[in-house]
């Protein structure tokens, strides 16, 4: 037989396979160090924090948990959250993160390695990441084979999709969720593949794990029954699926509900209807298989059409009936936004509001996956090309996966494994192909030598370089290629092709590390406490204004001082600088997020109620306008008039805030309700004294700000940072004197007021 | 106590009391004509309340004295008011006058262009009209001179913040209904029923037993036996035990059953091949 | 799977008979035995749902841990009875009827605990 290069002839199998494992160790070794070390990017350039927003409310409830055991969290009361009317955070939390660093804590701690908890915290991310690599190994193995199974690893631990959600200190629960996501699935296949309850219990185990921690388990609770159906509707129904989905159902549904926050949704709501039915459909079908290996064809035929008919029906009018009745609660308002994506606009600004929320732009698929994306179609059509069950759930997962990924920017997440798994196995193959020594033979002779592949990973399967004999397990290119030219001998001769191919394959995983390494390290390490500029002689600036505003609070103000402030900051306030907040990122409660919404987008006059009545003591608003931080509450401000224009219809009008001719403005140009609001006068209050009477330019929108500014009476500015992106303003109490506090203010500044002659009680009947 | 009614003692002997000359009050028609002259007692009101009708005007005279003086000595008091209630609707008005040095003083009141002290009135209402006078070194004097009808007004407006000067209601808080226990029979006859499928499983069980001829061998026995601990442990869970122990003592169970279970299932293995 | 009861209404009851004869020739006594269970299951499960639906639902977590524990056991024996079938034979090549109990065993374990966990 023909080889294009010469092949060790002299190695035992052992050897080979013994090679072969111990090269699987080195290599997943080396992508855990690489998945975790990419994501330290945020610890080394910054420092160890934790990030963004939600993450702090998760590491204020691990500090909890940490510090008072399991039970006090799960029954913690938090009065500081939503003030007045607090939060029952134990049973409206996924406790899996906080219960997993806990567990993590203490079993340090009793090895007598004293770690801090927010360290824990911070490395939480990168270490599952790791973990997340391997699952994705043994799911891929399932795919294909081995050396798959190392790429798809190797690309999921440094793929920019994955990491922008888990990189050191983003303490968020899709942390650990992504693990658990794979590792379900994986169960998921190995219980299909040996018919194993033991499997399906795992499955249902991590399921449960899944419950617990993201509320994207949903995804799994509809990507296994449709499996399930796909296979079914296939006439794949075999007693392994009847096995594993059964286990995997039972156990992983009765987990899932003594999570507090679900509850008793996974027999009550839509959502979760789709299990249930493809659960009692596999009883029906299994019966059905019994019967029909105990009676004749004929006899079954009649007792299937009734038994089929009967429980159809049966099943159908319950369906109905129940959601009629209101047993089953009908599909959510988040739900109906992944299918209508200006559902939530229209009537759910609140969710409309959060960026994640947005769909996918194109250029973003590359960002993230870069060239992943291209390979992904060609991976998923070479799981056509076998089609074994496993395949199928593949398939099902990436068109879903796809459809999902276009609507939300946040679900690019789940999108990112089943691209690494696909991309892994088309690359795979393309190895295969072109490092596979063999050449196409003159005789009709199969070449099954095993080689020790170049990639460095796995010995590989034979692969037939004959025509005439596709009867292998091996390329499925080389097949495909087969069919489209019948009759010539195809193959590949000679070094040089394999070069060019070998070589360019080589250069795209090349070009793959750089563009994740700087992607990571550009746009996905910024904390988003913590911000960097680039001073002129490029040396780095860390701009700290967040930190510094919520320390002020807390050393200067009491404990029990209330602050005010747009729900994105709810958290981080709770987080850093202690003290009760009115809204945080728990957007629970739509009005009370529209009281603080009309608050800030009304006058002083209108808001100083309002704020009286909710106890406020601070107001705090981030502006942006003098560094340029786009991120700013200006910004933000038309989606606090319209949350308030939901339930305020009369007294808040979104036009109101245009200009006549419909544009944003806050110059002098802008309208009279912008430059009453709150928001407005509270952003740029002495802003244009900065600048020595100089014309103040607001560099986030590159408007002039009008020189005479706005003036506040019923508020009182405690506290600008550095870079004047936290403002802090206390809110006066009522006059001594019973005046209202702008005539009050009028006094002070020594304005004479206009003497009115008093009114009679008594009017004249004329 | 007895140190204010010595203050009270002092204050009333170095007081003396004060009263009025000629107090008289006049009513006149548009023309300015004389409709009703009163001259005013001390002691009692004039039986008939006197009327101003929307045209017409009313004016009262009178001088403050020291009583019993003689000649008669006016004294200029500090305040002089002119108290109008109305006891039907709760409103009044205090109206301030001017006294000259001799205590003379007059009260012009014109409804055609009413001062902003008289209260609004119903048309069923009647003012009590009371003078207040104070002056140092004199006791105060408050003399109910005449009752006094006029035209009926506009009710007064509320104030903006009235609303906020009452009582709030008590707040009260609404319970979910406590749930309804079912009547006791029923719940015996369902717990009986969810028993009875136990004499149909016996009952199949005694028609098809199988046997388990190794049940009680050493290498199977243990197997069982840590099964039915685990069990146990459970229900133990479900009494009393927290998730922690649990989990701990789970483990342990765990590991021994691993053990257990792998001999035992082994060795029934081998004697299933073997039996082949 | 359970042995039919009962005749379905509309089936034709000779087919029924001729089930129930081939059900009894060709089933050994271990499988009875698993069935006999199923059975009991079957009928612990009615039950508690007929009380659910006619009576009350109060203990809403005691009800769904106790008719949760008798549809995962049936799924679980359904499961155990599918893989020692030497009927199903080449389906199952990696699971012995060993391995099957041992995965019975676990998986009962772990469905009791959810169910002791949620009864309340």
């Amino acid at each position: 037989m023909p080889t294009a290069f010469p092949l060790p002839s002299d190695l035992s199998p052992a050897t080979v396979t013994n090679t072969a494992s111990l090269l699987r160790i080195v290599a997943l070794a080396l992508i855990s160090g690489a998945a975790i070390a990419s994501r330290l990017f945020a610890v080394i350039n910054f420092e160890s924090i934790i990030h963004e927003f939600d993450p702090w409310f998760n590491y204020r409830a691990t500090r909890v948990l940490a510090a008072k055991g399991f039970y006090e969290f799960w029954n913690w009361f938090d009065p500081t959250a939503w003030y007045p009317l607090g939060r029952v955070v134990g049973g409206t939390v996924y406790p899996g993160l906080m219960a997993t660093s806990g567990v993590i804590y203490n079993f340090l701690h009793a090895l007598n390695l004293p770690v801090d908890i927010r360290n824990i915290c911070v490395m939480l991310a990168p270490g599952f990441s790791a973990l997340t690599a391997w699952a994705t190994y043994m799911f891929t193995k399932e795919m294909k084979d081995e050396s798959a199974g190392l790429l798809a690893a190797a690309f999921i631990g440094i793929v920019p999709g994955y990491i922008s959600r888990s990189v050191a200190g983003s303490y968020d629960n899709e942390a650990i969720a992504i693990f658990l996501l794979m590792f379900t699935f994986y169960c998921w296949i190995k219980a299909l593949k040996l018919g194993s309850a033991l499997f399906g219990t795992l499955a249902a185990v991590f399921y449960f794990y899944m419950v617990a921690a993201w509320g994207g388990y949903v995804f799994i609770t509809n990507m296994i029954p449709l499996h399930g159906l796909v296979l079914i509707l296939m006439g794949r129904f075999t007693s392994r699926l009847y096995v594993a989905y059964s286990s995997w159902y039972v156990i992983g549904t009765l987990s899932s509900m003594q999570v507090p926050f679900v509850g008793f949704q996974p027999v009550s709501t839509s959502e979760h209807m789709a299990a249930l039915g493809v659960f009692g459909l596999l009883q029906i079908v299994a019966f059905v298989q019994l019967v029909r290996s105990h009676v004749s064809s004929k006899q079954f035929q009649d007792l299937l059409f009734v038994v089929l008919v009967t429980a159809g029906l049966v099943g159908f009018a319950a369906f109905i009936g129940l959601t009629y009745k209101g047993a089953i609660a009908p599909w959510t308002g988040r739900f109906y936004s992944l299918w209508d994506t200006g559902y939530a606009k229209k009537h759910i600004p609140i969710i409309a509001s959060v960026s994640e929320h947005q769909p996918t732009a194109w250029p973003s698929f590359f960002m993230d996956l870069q060239f992943l994306i291209f390979l992904f179609p060609a991976g998923v059509i070479l799981c056509f090309h076998q089609l074994r069950d496993e395949h199928v759930f593949v398939i099902i997962y990436a068109v879903m996966a796809s459809y999902f990924a276009g609507v939300m920017v946040r679900l690019m997440l789940t999108l990112t494994p089943v691209v690494c798994v696909a991309s892994a196995v088309a690359f795979s193959t393309l190895l295969d192909t072109y490092v596979d020594a063999a050449e196409p033979d003159d005789a009709e002779a199969p070449a099954d030598s095993a080689t020790p592949s170049e990639s460095g990973a796995a010995a590989k399967k034979t692969k037939k370089a004959a025509a005439a004999t596709p009867s292998s397990s091996g390329s499925a290119l080389s097949d495909l290629v087969a069919a489209a030219v019948p009759n010539k001998k195809k193959g590949i001769y000679g070094l040089d092709t394999r070069f060019a191919i070998i070589v360019n394959a080589i250069g795209m995983l090349a070009f793959f590390v750089f563009h994740c390494t700087w992607a990571t390290s550009s746009a996905y390490s910024s904390p988003s406490v913590v911000l960097a500029s680039q001073n002129p002689d490029g040396s780095q600036h860390i701009i700290d204004d967040f930190r510094e505003a919520y320390y002020w609070l807390r050393q200067n103000t009491p404990e029990t001082a209330v602050v005010m402030s747009w729900w994105d900051y709810g958290y981080q306030i709770a987080g850093m600088a202690d003290r009760p907040t009115l809204v945080d990122n728990n957007t629970w409660n739509n009005t009370h997020i529209a009281t603080v919404g009309k608050a800030m987008s009304s006058s002083e006059e209108v808001a100083y109620p309002i704020l009286r009545k909710h106890d406020v003591d601070y107001v705090l608003v981030i502006f942006g306008g003098l560094l340029g931080y786009s991120g700013d509450d200006i910004n933000k401000f038309l989606w606090m008039v319209r949350i308030a224009q939901g339930v305020w219809p009369e007294e808040i009008q979104e036009p109101n805030y245009f200009t006549p001719q419909g544009e944003y403005r806050v110059d002098e140009h802008a309208s009279p309700a912008m430059k009453n609001s709150l928001m407005y006068k509270m952003s740029y209050y002495r802003f244009s004294e900065l600048f020595g009477g100089g014309p103040s330019t607001d560099r986030v929108r590159n408007q002039q700000i009008p020189k005479v500014g706005p003036t506040l009476d019923y508020l009182d500015e405690a506290y600008t940072t550095d870079n004047w992106i936290v403002r802090i303003y206390q809110v006066r109490s009522e006059d001594l004197l019973g005046r209202d506090l702008k005539s009050a203010n009028a006094f002070a500044q020594g304005k004479k007021r206009k003497r009115s002659k008093p009114m009679s009680r008594r009017r004249p009947i004329v | 106590m007895l140190f204010s009614l010595l203050l009270l003692t002092a204050a009333t002997a170095q007081a003396s009391v004060l009263t009025l000359n000629a107090p008289r009050v006049t009513t006149y028609n548009a023309n300015g004509e004389g409709i009703r002259t009163e001259l005013l007692k001390l002691t009692e009101k004039p039986r008939v309340p006197l009327a101003v009708g929307p045209t017409e005007s009313l004016k009262v005279t009178f001088q403050v004295v020291e009583e019993g003086s003689d000649p008669i000595k006016g004294v200029q008091p500090l305040q002089t008011f002119l108290r109008f209630y109305d006891p039907e609707t709760d409103e009044e008005g205090i109206q301030p006058l001017r006294t000259t040095p001799a205590g003379k003083s007059k009260f012009e009141l014109n409804m055609a262009k009413p001062p902003m002290s008289i209260p609004p009135t119903t048309n069923s209402s009647v003012l009590q009209v009371t003078l207040i006078v104070g002056a140092p070194n004199h006791s105060p004097l408050k003399i109910d001179l005449f009752d006094l009808t006029l035209p009926e007004s506009h009710p007064p407006t509320q104030h903006p913040d009235e609303a906020s000067f009452h009582l709030l209601p008590t707040i009260e808080h609404t319970f979910r209904a406590p749930q309804k226990l079912p009547p006791r029979p029923i719940s015996a006859l369902f717990a009986g029923l969810t028993l009875a499928p136990w004499a149909i499983l016996i009952g199949l069980w005694s028609q098809v037993f199988p046997g388990a001829p190794h049940l009680f061998s050493p290498s199977i026995f243990p197997f069982t036996a840590t099964l039915g601990a685990f069990e146990v442990l459970l229900v133990w869970y479900w009494v009393e035990l927290k998730l922690g122990q649990v989990l701990l003592y789970g483990g342990i169970l765990g590991v021994a059953t691993l053990f257990t279970g792998k001999t035992a299932l082994a060795s029934i293995g081998a004697r299933r091949v073997g039996r082949k | 799977m359970p042995p039919k009861p009962a005749p379905t209404a509309a089936a034709p009851s000779s087919a029924v008979q001729t089930l129930w004869k081939a059900y009894n020739e060709q089933t050994s006594d271990r499988l009875k035995f698993i069935d006999a269970f199923l059975v009991f299951l079957m009928f612990s499960g009615i039950v508690q749902f007929a009380y659910c639906v006619l009576v009350t639902t109060f203990p809403y977590n005691a009800f769904l841990s106790g008719f949760g524990s008798t549809v995962g056991q049936f799924v679980l024996s359904a499961s155990l009875r599918s893989q020692v079938n030497p009927e199903n034979k080449n389906e199952f090549k990696e699971v012995s009827p060993e391995r099957a109990f041992a995965d019975f065993a676990l998986g009962s374990i772990v469905l009791h605990f959810f169910v002791f966990n949620f009864l309340g």
